[in-house]
């Protein structure tokens, strides 16, 4: 199984444990994980079939798919308590600053996640060109901080002006729970009124647990019946690993993600076009 | 990781190979023994799905009562069958629920919290009869699961008094505030409000006390032994979880007793009883 290992939240370091842990006892084989270091080695490492199954962002498995197509499929996502799949992008800046919309960060420095991220990169720079925003040029310097942890504390030491953050466990009306953000704060590595969202975009349809799909199917049935049961086996568990009480796993296919490999492929075209950065 | 694949791939194939059908058992006035199912259409559809994925024939065991299905369950004579609760009662110790279906107006069978100020002596839903609640909006998971918890419980509509808040925030804050006596909310609403916000504030909720926690019970489940082994659970959770997208006149048959299913989902163990959360 690949996970990225690039976000230094102690509850993504939890959750590996906890899922090979309980893949391990379902499967009746060791579990090994494959810990990449960025977005990126998931990807390649799913592409190439040096591992069974990865957890993913949809952006992660729209560049899967862009490279490999149905040989990998999503198995599953989360859905949760109210009923939503889909998470949010959120450009933050410091509370501190001046900028108070999305207009002032005209010329700002802006600070994104990863290239293969889908809530740090890709879902944003589509809204904003929805918006009628090329975000190549409206924003003065941009650069990828590696990872949404790391792009917390670039924003705090100032090395960007804003930047774009995930954000889970709520809506833009009734403000979120879960993030980036959040997950510092409850570390008390930063305090929260040290910050502002001024824009957000979204629901983003959430991570997959992606699989090869010439794996034997009963595999395939074993791993997303385990994974999906986890919730309802383990329910302490569960929300220990980071996962939204009252959420489940909830089956999904290719179709769930269509909008994200359309964003990809319009994304990867520009790029090839040479008509982006950064 | 190939040799991982081929030894499990082996292993499931080795284990379909011995296995014994899949007896399932049926309600038909008639009664009579196992055979293999003569259908047509959905039904045959999810039978030879069943099959096809398990590896095992699938036979069709008709019983002239859930009772009757539900007592052959528990004496191994068959492998699973579809249980309400008063004919899960008396199985109870030999048998667990796997799988519930959801309808599309409903939201997943999320845990419901029912709490009162810590210096409330209530410690019990029925010392709350009469008393008024905060119920955190109107959605699925805000308002009518709440309801149906306490409901199944001995507090029927009109055994307390109820007032519906904007969301589970405003409910939690009703209380507090001493508006209402109690607050009945979703697990996500309670953990979005009572988790851990800094190293300064690690117990946000330590003010409240949660008579219960508790999910909906199920109106029906499918049910199998419990000492049926996690493999065959799981696989059985893998296959019918992923039904509605990959054979859907399968599922239409295999969920026609719940108008407008959307989903299977796994179910604890105890899903069909008042069994509470920790």
């Amino acid at each position: 199984m690949a996970i990225s290992g690039s976000n230094d939240d102690p509850q993504l370091i939890r959750r590996r444990a906890a899922y090979r842990a309980h893949l391990s006892k379902a499967l009746g084989v060791p579990v090994r994980l494959y810990e990449a270091a960025d977005y990126n080695g998931v990807i390649q490492a799913i592409s190439s079939g040096q591992v069974d199954i990865a957890q993913i962002a949809g952006g992660g498995y729209a560049n899967v798919h862009a490279q490999v197509g149905d040989k990998v499929t999503p198995l599953l996502t989360t859905r949760q308590a109210d009923g939503g799949t889909g998470y949010y992008s959120a450009l933050v800046v410091r509370a501190d600053s001046p900028i108070r919309s999305l207009a002032d960060m005209r010329g700002r420095s802006l600070g994104y996640v990863d290239y293969n991220s889908t809530s740090g990169y890709l879902y944003p720079r589509a809204v904003l060109r929805k918006q009628g925003i090329e975000p190549d040029t409206f924003f003065g310097k941009t650069s990828f901080a590696g990872a949404h942890t790391q792009a917390v504390m670039a924003l705090a030491n100032g090395q960007f002006e804003g930047t774009i953050l995930h954000m889970n466990g709520g809506d833009p009306q009734s403000g979120f729970t879960q993030g980036p953000l959040r997950t510092l704060a409850r570390e008390g590595l930063v305090d929260l009124d040290d910050f502002r969202i001024i824009w957000t975009a979204g629901p983003i349809p959430s991570d997959a647990l992606i699989a090869r799909t010439d794996r034997p199917p009963a595999l395939l049935d074993l791993i997303r019946g385990s994974m999906a049961a986890l919730p309802y086996d383990e329910p302490e568990l569960w929300v220990d690993i980071g996962q939204l009480d009252g959420s489940a796993y909830t089956a999904v296919d290719r179709s769930h993600y269509q909008q994200i490999i359309d964003l990809r492929r319009e994304e990867l075209s520009r790029r090839r076009g040479g008509g982006g950065r950064p | 990781m190939r040799r991982l694949v081929l030894a499990l791939a082996a292993a499931l194939l080795a284990g379909a190979a011995q296995a014994q059908s899949l007896r399932i058992g049926t309600v038909a006035p008639a009664g009579g023994a196992c055979a293999p199912a003569k259908a047509r259409g959905g039904e045959k559809a999810y039978y030879d799905h069943l099959a096809q994925r398990l590896g095992r024939e699938v036979l069709v065991c008709p019983f002239a009562s859930p009772a009757a299905a539900a007592s052959a369950l528990a004496q191994g004579q068959i492998d699973l069958t579809r249980l309400d609760p008063a004919a899960f009662a008396p199985v109870r110790g030999q048998t667990r629920a796997i799988l519930t279906v959801r309808a599309a107006s409903e939201a997943n069978r999320i845990p419901i919290v029912v709490a009162v100020r810590g210096s409330d002596p209530a410690r019990d839903l029925l010392a709350l009869k009469g008393r008024l609640f905060a119920f955190g909006g109107r959605s699925p998971a805000g308002l009518a699961t709440p309801r149906a918890v306490l409901a199944e419980r001995g507090l029927a509509s009109g055994a307390y008094r109820e007032q519906i808040e904007v969301d589970g925030d405003d409910a939690l804050a009703k209380l507090r505030a001493r508006q209402v006596d109690a607050a009945a909310v979703h697990a996500a609403a309670w953990q979005r409000v009572c988790r851990k916000v800094s190293p300064k504030e690690p117990n946000p909720c330590n003010d409240l006390h949660v008579v219960i926690r508790a999910r909906p019970r199920a109106a029906q489940a499918i049910v199998v032994r419990r000492d049926m082994p996690d493999e065959i659970r799981y696989r059985l959770i893998g296959v019918h979880t992923p039904l509605h997208l990959e054979a859907p006149a399968a599922f239409a048959f295999a969920t026609n007793w719940v108008k407008g299913a959307a989903e299977f989902q796994p179910a604890e163990a105890d899903a069909l009883t008042l069994a509470t959360l920790k």
